[in-house]
């Protein structure tokens, strides 16, 4: 039955797919159909909550198999046309790409060996045990979101996440999956392809595969694909719905909208405190909006974008009866001590260096060094490429990446200590470095995908292709 | 014109052929320089894996001697160890440790990570397929990772599921040892007690109706006895076992 569920919400996630846009990748249909999907699926076990209708497999199915026909019914004459849309591929040797096919199986490999780790251990680590893996168990046993455990606070500090992680741990538990690790592997797959994509619009697959090759190994978060902690998921939505508004804004094609708004929205279907990237993503469409006067599309990703915070904190203050009130300290202003300390641990996981029990290098790789050399050669290449094209071509990644870490970094500034119940320095070394991830698709995005480095990239194509 | 006719073919044909030269070569170029990009790339992640390589066995030739100088192990072996890591240690130079630096992580997500779990992964099913062990439950996974799982088994196995259970407290003697895991965490321990309810020594007052309503205490490394409504002897005291609040065990109950 797990093999059902799991097809069920790809399928989910292409109708929807297919009602945004029509022409789509292989990659783009595997990636977005799942992180679609399961948003999906998460919001029905949201809703039959809060109407009061328990989970069971015969409901799930039923409200999946509804809205399938449903969506592809409403965009029945899309589908008809589908088929005219799609041509064989080329497979003449010219048209195969070596050099992609190679670091293809290198990525193939090494997903392969991280998924056997995966699959074969059952969830161990401390926050998952406590929260996560804890709620989806009970949510599917209960059959209900707010299960037994808020009664007596032993539901664990994921009980105040919004439910698209423990939720699709609930949704494999439900179709009778006995251990949640096949999400970490979806996430994971999705994180990779929809990355790929978003890439592909920019640059050769040769340069989109050696990106996405990077991606897949930076250190730490290579290691969280063996492990169900909900900040790899996470970073897969934030990668998903901050490239897709990025490619929008570049190549205006529709289908990009709906997929960043979405996207957008799954952000912070995940986890609360990263609506520093909804607010990243809100003030380039804001940027966008004084260009374009298009008040329309403005308001419409807005509302998406922002619809699931409001959702779940209603139904934390209406339902739970808990409010994420108290968590930050803004009357310390400014404080030289804590300011010392965070940027010491920031300064560390940029650029490689040591602080605490923090190894920057270790953690990150060549990832963040890389994007600041990438920065540096793109302001010095002003002079060959023209200011216009290395200011237009990635201001957008720029900028979001820019704020969304102020925003994060903000975050951290000013979090009491006190009722996290914990010192700054370890909730640096730890929640600080797994929110790290959540940069690096957009930080290996730039290195890929900015004026100096496409230039590169070209050159290496005509070198590869003869040209 | 006439002359020309028979000429006609014979042209085409050398143009065919032509082109087919041009194609070949053309695709003969187009494979080298495909298999040029290759090779630089392979050379780069080949230097980057060997120079890393050093630093990683000296991990693992760490371990080693820490096994045999628990075991009083083999003391040529020891020596050979001792030799082999000095002279890795001395492996060093300003590029070496430059690139090492920032590459590191990716040999060890590469070597540790990904091939060494699939070995060990590997071993354990060739073991299952060899009849040498048995196939391994989510339960037997769980103990294997988990220190502190026989004492979970034990205390699910002897206690009802509507029981409330107080956990041990977790001061230094607990929570600065990997043995016994999060034993003291009620968030923790909830995740394999479960439907049972569990409560944190000292917390008590915080959940006032949970208190009331504790049917078991949970005795690790001896302590928790002074929160039974009855006396063990002290002779008779298990340093773990879980124990009903207001009357003595009955004499059925298996032992942790």
């Amino acid at each position: 039955m797990l093999t059902v569920g799991i097809i069920l919400c790809y399928l989910l996630g292409l109708s929807l797919l297919l009602a945004v846009g029509r022409k789509y990748t292989l990659a783009e249909v595997v990636g977005y159909s799942f992180i679609l999907g399961m948003g999906l699926e998460t919001f029905f076990l949201f809703f039959l909550d809060v109407i009061g209708v328990q989970y069971s497999q015969g409901v799930l199915i039923a409200l999946n198999v509804f809205f399938i026909v449903a969506i592809c019914g409403a965009n029945y004459k899309n589908l008809v046309t589908l088929k005219d849309d799609y041509k064989k591929p080329d497979l003449s040797l010219k048209n195969i790409n070596f050099v992609a096919v190679f670091l293809f199986c290198l990525i193939a490999y090494l997903f392969y060996a991280i998924t056997v780790k995966n699959l074969f251990w059952p969830p161990t680590e401390h926050d998952t045990i406590g929260s996560f893996d804890k709620l989806g168990r009970i949510m599917a046993s209960e059959g209900k979101l707010k299960i037994s455990l808020f009664q007596y606070n032993l539901e664990g500090a994921g009980g105040l996440y919004p439910p698209l992680y423990h939720g699709s741990f609930a949704y494999v538990y439900i179709f009778g999956a006995e251990m949640p690790k096949i999400i970490t592997t979806l996430f994971f797959v999705s994180l990779l392809t929809t990355f790929y994509s978003a890439l592909r619009n920019f640059v050769g697959s040769s340069g989109a595969m050696l990106a996405t090759f990077i991606l897949m190994l930076t250190p730490e978060l290579f290691s969280h694909a063996a492990l169900s902690l909900g900040n790899l998921p996470t970073t897969a939505c934030i990668s998903a719905g901050a490239l897709a508004t990025i490619t929008w804004l570049h190549k205006r094609d529709t289908k990009y909208f709906w997929l960043g708004a979405i996207g957008m929205a799954l952000v912070i279907w995940i986890r609360s405190d990263t609506i520093v990237f909804t607010a990243a993503a809100l003030l380039l469409v804001g940027i966008d909006f004084l260009k374009t006067k298009d008040w329309k599309k403005t308001i419409i990703y807005g509302a998406i974008a922002l619809a699931p915070f409001i959702i779940w904190n209603l139904y934390l203050k209406l339902k739970i009866g808990a409010a994420q009130a108290g968590k930050f300290d803004l009357g310390i202003g400014y404080n030289s001590e804590r300011m010392g300390v965070v940027s010491a641990y920031v300064k560390s996981f940029l650029f490689g260096g040591q602080h605490g029990a923090v190894d920057g290098g270790q953690l990150f790789g060549l990832v963040f060094v890389l994007f600041f050399l990438l920065v540096l050669v793109n302001l010095v290449s002003i002079y060959k490429l023209g200011a216009k094209e290395i200011l237009t071509g990635s201001m957008n990644t720029l900028l979001f990446f820019f704020v969304s870490f102020a925003l994060y970094f903000a975050v951290f500034y000013f979090i009491n200590e006190k009722v996290q119940n914990a010192p700054i320095s370890s909730l640096m070394e730890s929640s600080f470095k797994r929110g790290m991830f959540f940069f690096v698709p957009l930080a290996v995005f730039y290195i890929a995908a900015s004026p100096a480095s496409a230039w590169a990239f070209g050159k290496l194509e005509n070198f590869r292709t003869a040209k | 014109m006439a002359k020309q006719q028979p000429k006609q073919p014979v042209q085409q044909q050398k143009k065919k052929e032509a082109n087919i030269s041009s194609a070949d070569s053309g695709a003969f170029t187009y494979l080298w320089r495909n298999a040029a990009i290759i090779a630089v790339l392979g050379v780069l992640f080949l230097v980057i894996f060997k120079v890393n390589e050093g630093p990683g066995k000296m991990q693992d030739l760490y371990a080693e001697y820490g096994q045999l100088r628990q075991s009083n192990g083999s003391q040529q072996r020891m020596n050979e160890i001792a030799d082999e890591f000095k002279v890795l240690q001395a492996d060093t130079g300003f590029l070496k440790e430059s690139l090492r630096k920032y590459t590191r992580g990716y040999y060890w997500a590469i070597h540790d990570m990904a091939g060494k779990s699939v070995e060990q992964i590997k071993e354990i099913e060739a073991k299952i397929e060899s009849g040498q062990m048995k196939p391994l439950t989510r339960e037997d996974k769980l103990a294997y990772k988990v220190g502190v799982y026989p004492l979970i088994k034990y205390l699910n196995e002897n206690t009802p599921k509507d029981a409330v259970i107080l956990l041990p407290p977790g001061d230094s003697l607990l929570s600065n040892t990997s043995k016994w895991n999060f034993v003291y965490d009620p968030e923790w321990m909830e995740y394999f007690i479960y439907p049972r309810l569990c409560l944190a020594t000292g917390r008590e007052s915080e959940h006032g109706d949970l208190a009331k309503r504790i049917t078991h205490v949970l005795i690790v490394q001896g302590r928790g006895y002074d929160k039974l409504k009855y006396d063990v002897p002290v002779d008779q005291r298990p340093s773990e076992a879980v124990m009903p609040i207001d009357h003595p065990p009955v004499p059925n109950q298996t032992k942790p």
